[in-house]
């Protein structure tokens, strides 16, 4: 760093340090926590709603107010994640896979304390990086071409090795379900569309916040109510010293925290790989280097949480590298933020990096500092907050599926989204009993898509060259050890606890859990059917996917119909270590446990029903009011006040001041006067 | 607390519907309603900017003061909004739409999903031009010069085979003869450019405004070399660089060239659904057209390089 740049770097903070600004940054930051905290809102609402204040700005406020927002939103989604097992942002969905556990634990203080100053320090560090990387930022992002991402992505998706534990087969099939589901929309080589079924909801693919939301959160609201007790069986060790102890456990994990900022704020900055990917790969990182990390990871392991979140908050850092270089968004709300920049005259690409390099610091200024006065929020209140983990269930569910609903419809405002919702919250329901890792899923979803377009950029660009490029070579080669070097350990000598185990031949027998694969080998199958359609340029992708899983995934079936793994003296053993939350009705028969399944999913259906009828908020009333008095048994009196209360917050905050175009309901067509007069019917 | 006064100012410019004594059922129509403005583009494009832009100035200018309400409805390459202003839209006049440049070729080639008349929709205005121009990347480029994109393969970048930035130089390849290869995938228009300057490919034919407001250094560095654009008409930036269709070997092809010009030149459209009352668009159509007249609206939109030219509905 050059004296020029430090005089720019010091103007910036100047600049910055201004009352008025810090006030926006606060402001901002304010802001950025509360949709954080809000399942299926994420940065990119906020900052929707922010834009048009922005205008009348002066630069430097409106990238704190701005950035103070995005920096952010990654600290609070912990809140929601730990203490109910639903992602904030989907950005936290790697936190409960050990935050959650840890709250039931009664842990919930220890796993956000820890949380927080993970964020903080993540945060910090992708800010450090980005702020000294400015004068190579562009060579580098130039460095790297499509056929280098290819390869990127291809090593994110051979985590799913990692990601699946114990299941390897059954998480490769994971993975061929969300690659599949990628490939579904109007594909941009061909121009062909595949999957869409004759909708428009899935012409642009599937988006990721319905599906996230589904295949976390709607498991989590589900086993909650089946299972009827509190998240948190007491609060014996919910104090201070639990969120002490979290903050403790980050500084002795510091390199941890080190290398998974690293891996945030590297990944932040290539475009398309955004946050929900990003926590997944850290936590698989974390995962194949933490020592025990195998036996530990996934039931509520500190280490798991410092990993997401440290990642999670440093990725904004990285992608505010191609956007303040080239002008290209390194994620939806970058480009949400570019298009501020060019209301706001602040012209992105070279400027940035030369006569405007103020304003490129004074971004970097305002992350490292939202995200201090973030985690200080965050930690002061998390006290607070972790009682809410002892709140009875049938308060707490509908509230935070009301959340949800009024939440996920934020992601493209359409119907689609609660079929997307409920779609892959039965998936993910039903991945869950039966030991299907659920990462995967989402890392094929993401990478997906991508794998496919810069493979089809690089082969018809390149030939077959693009192989040939050293970085690319380097990558492949990292990523081939990393696939190979458990197998080789398989091969060289088991592991300690292998040791014990053998698998024999035994007699038929067709479980729930080889239904299921039954089942999902049809789907695969039919897909595989159907994409015979599509000109070859279309079919290539979806019929490999497809091909694979049903390999993968009966091997898996035949190993679970024909043999049994049990111990050498005979023991049988009950499910192999998956890095994915666990829960276990002991006291409920199947029988019990099935028939509350399909009442919890028939609350969830009214809505969208009711909704349907009455528009989506009033059903939102109608179901918060009537769950808690009806299935949660509270009196009249508590379930009007809460409920009430609550939807009063959801018209405020969506209706007033998002000002979000609600669905046409039935009545609202049949007496226009009503949605002309109140807009949400 | 200057900065502060003007939020709140903002704030307060947004809610302010405030009364004048106006006199014929056009100018009462939009007194005390609110105008909901539907984006094909999304949040993110083009059409948002100039439509943010354009807000305040509709308020002002449309009779009656009507507060205007921005909601961004991507998807389906326009189609989406498209379908929903024509189907789904209350037709009492509070609902418009800004729709791409693309809606009539989409109907015309019969793509899956339109359920929509272009020349149903009731037309505001074209606020100016979407034009295209071909711009080569001089560094890496094989052909310079007007002469060698009929002689040498040059790589093209494009956003996909259902965009503008495909089926345009395809169009020219199967027409006029030029020898475009056309890379396609990458995700909007920042990529291709990155692409560009990065070597991946040698140019591209898109958007001549996301040149002029976003890449003025490309231009004035002479980092690229302009050779064709899309209009009917050329562009007023522009008025040595050929259109596409002047290179029509015959009539049959001229008229077809035409056509997909005709996209570009009425460009950025206003519109609303199919039979709003009377009222409501002479309300609407006086209001567009003196709002782009607006000499601070000019100003401000020639300032950020967008291109404002237009088009009575």
């Amino acid at each position: 760093m050059d004296l020029q740049m430090l005089d720019m770097a010091i103007r910036a903070l100047d600049q910055i340090f201004d009352p008025e600004r810090l006030l926006f940054l606060l402001l901002g930051t304010l802001m950025g926590l509360i949709v954080g905290a809000i399942p299926g809102v994420g940065g990119l609402v906020g900052l929707t709603l922010l834009l048009p204040f922005t205008f009348g700005m002066d630069p430097y406020s409106a990238i704190a107010v701005m950035m103070g927002l995005l920096a952010v939103t990654t600290t609070s989604d912990t809140i929601p994640a730990v203490l109910f097992g639903v992602p904030g942002t989907v950005g936290s969905a790697a936190t409960i896979l050990d935050g959650y556990p840890l709250a039931k634990d009664g842990q919930a203080g220890r796993a956000l304390g820890a949380g927080f100053m993970a964020s903080m320090l993540g945060g910090l560090i992708g800010a450090v990086l980005l702020g000294f990387s400015m004068p190579i930022l562009r060579p580098l992002v130039l460095s790297v071409g499509s056929p280098e991402l290819l390869a990127i992505c291809v090593f994110g998706l051979s985590l799913v090795a990692v990601l699946s534990g114990g299941a390897v087969l059954k998480g490769l099939g994971a993975a061929c379900i969300g690659l599949l589901v990628a490939t579904a929309g109007d594909d941009p080589q061909t121009s062909q569309l595949r999957w869409t079924f004759g909708t428009l909801y899935l012409y642009d693919g599937l988006p990721i916040v319905p599906l996230s939301l589904g295949m976390f959160a709607i498991p989590e609201l589900a086993d909650l109510a089946i299972s009827r007790t509190t998240i948190a069986k007491d609060i014996a060790r919910n104090t201070v010293s639990g969120q002490w102890q979290g903050i403790r456990d980050v500084f002795s994990n510091k390199f941890l925290v080190v290398r998974c900022a690293l891996i945030g704020s590297g990944l932040g900055s290539i475009p398309g790989i955004g946050a929900s990917v990003i926590d997944w790969v850290a936590y698989g990182h974390a995962a194949r280097t933490e020592r025990g990390a195998s036996e530990t990871f996934g039931s509520g392991d500190i280490r798991g949480v410092i990993a997401s979140e440290s990642s999670n908050n440093a990725k904004e850092g990285g992608a505010l590298v191609p956007t303040i270089a080239f002008g290209v968004p390194g994620s939806a709300s970058m480009a949400l933020l570019l298009s501020a920049f060019l209301l706001l005259d602040i012209p992105p690409g070279e400027e940035m990096l030369t006569t405007k390099l103020d304003l490129s610091y004074s971004l970097v200024w305002s992350v490292a500092i939202a995200n201090i006065i973030g985690a200080g929020i965050c930690l002061i209140g998390a006290n607070q907050l972790a009682k809410i983990s002892i709140i009875r269930v049938g308060v707490l569910v509908p509230i935070v599926l009301s959340v949800v609903f009024v939440g996920v419809y934020q992601a493209s405002r359409a119907w689609g989204d609660f079929s997307t919702m409920f779609f892959f919250g039965l998936l993910g329901w039903m991945m869950k009993r039966f030991g299907w890792p659920r990462p995967p899923l989402v890392l094929g979803f993401v990478l997906g898509g991508l794998i496919e377009t810069y493979m089809f950029i690089s082969v018809e660009r390149y030939g077959w060259d693009w192989i040939a490029r050293w970085p690319v070579m380097i990558i492949f080669g990292l990523t081939l050890v990393g696939v190979l070097r458990p197998v080789i350990q398989v091969i060289l000598g088991r592991d300690e606890k292998d040791k014990n185990l053998r698998r024999r031949f035994s007699k038929p027998r067709l479980s729930p859990t080889a239904l299921f694969s039954i089942f999902i080998i049809t789907v695969f199958s039919s897909f595989f059917y159907l994409a015979g359609e599509f000109e070859f340029g279309a079919q290539l992708v979806p019929r490999l996917v497809t091909g694979f899983g049903i390999l993968f995934i009966g091997a898996q079936l035949i190993g679970d119909v024909f043999f049994v793994t049990e111990t050498r003296d005979g023991q049988a053993i009950k499910k192999s270590q998956i890095f994915d939350i666990t829960h276990s009705f002991d006291d409920l028969t199947s029988g019990e446990m099935l028939r509350r399944a399909v009442i919890f999913a028939g609350w969830g259906l009214s809505v969208v029903g009711i909704g349907y009828v009455i528009g989506l908020l009033p059903a939102v009333l109608v179901f918060l009011c009537c769950y808690m008095r009806f299935h949660g048994r509270e009196s009249w009196r508590l379930s009007l006040i809460i409920g009430l209360g609550f939807w009063l917050l959801y018209l405020f905050l969506f209706q007033l001041v998002l000002d979000v175009h609600w669905p046409h309901s039935w009545i609202g067509l049949q007496f226009p006067i009503l949605r002309s007069k109140f807009e949400i019917f | 607390m200057k900065m502060l006064s003007k939020l709140v100012f903002v704030t307060a410019a947004g809610l302010a519907a405030t009364t004048f004594a106006v006199a014929d059922a056009s100018a009462q129509f939009y007194k005390g309603k609110k105008i909901e403005l539907f984006l094909a583009g999304g949040s993110k494009g083009s059409y948002n900017r100039h439509s943010r832009v354009l807000q305040k100035y509709l308020t002002k200018h449309i009779a009656g003061n009507p507060e205007i309400s921005i909601t961004p409805m991507p998807g389906a390459g326009g189609i989406k909004a498209a379908n929903y202003l024509y189907n789904a839209a209350t037709r009492d006049g509070t609902a418009i739409g800004t729709l791409l440049k693309t809606i009539a070729i989409n109907e015309a080639i019969g793509r899956r999903g339109v359920k929509y008349k272009t020349e149903k929709f009731g037309w505001i205005v074209s606020s100016g031009p979407v034009d295209s121009v071909l711009a080569l990347w001089t560094a890496t480029s094989p052909a310079k010069t007007l002469d060698g994109v009929f002689k040498k393969q040059v790589l093209l970048g494009s956003t996909g085979k259902g965009s503008a930035t495909f089926i345009e130089p395809t169009i020219m390849n199967a027409l006029i003869g030029t020898k475009f290869k056309i890379i396609t995938g990458y995700k909007g228009l920042g990529k291709v450019h990155l692409a560009v300057e990065r070597g991946e490919v040698q140019g591209r034919f898109a958007s001549w405004e996301s040149l002029k407001c976003c890449k003025k250094k490309w231009l004035s560095e002479k980092k690229v070399v302009v050779l064709m654009q899309s209009g009917l008409v050329r562009n007023k930036d522009l008025p040595k660089v050929p259109r596409v269709i002047e290179f029509a070997k015959n009539d049959a092809d001229r008229e077809f060239l035409k056509f997909v010009a005709a996209g570009s030149t009425l460009g950025r459209i206003y519109v609303t659904p199919p039979a709003i009352p009377k009222a409501a668009m002479s309300a609407l159509r006086a209001g567009f057209w003196s709002a782009l007249k607006d000499p601070e609206y000019l100003a401000t939109t020639k300032k950020r390089g967008l291109e404002v030219a237009p088009i009575s509905g």
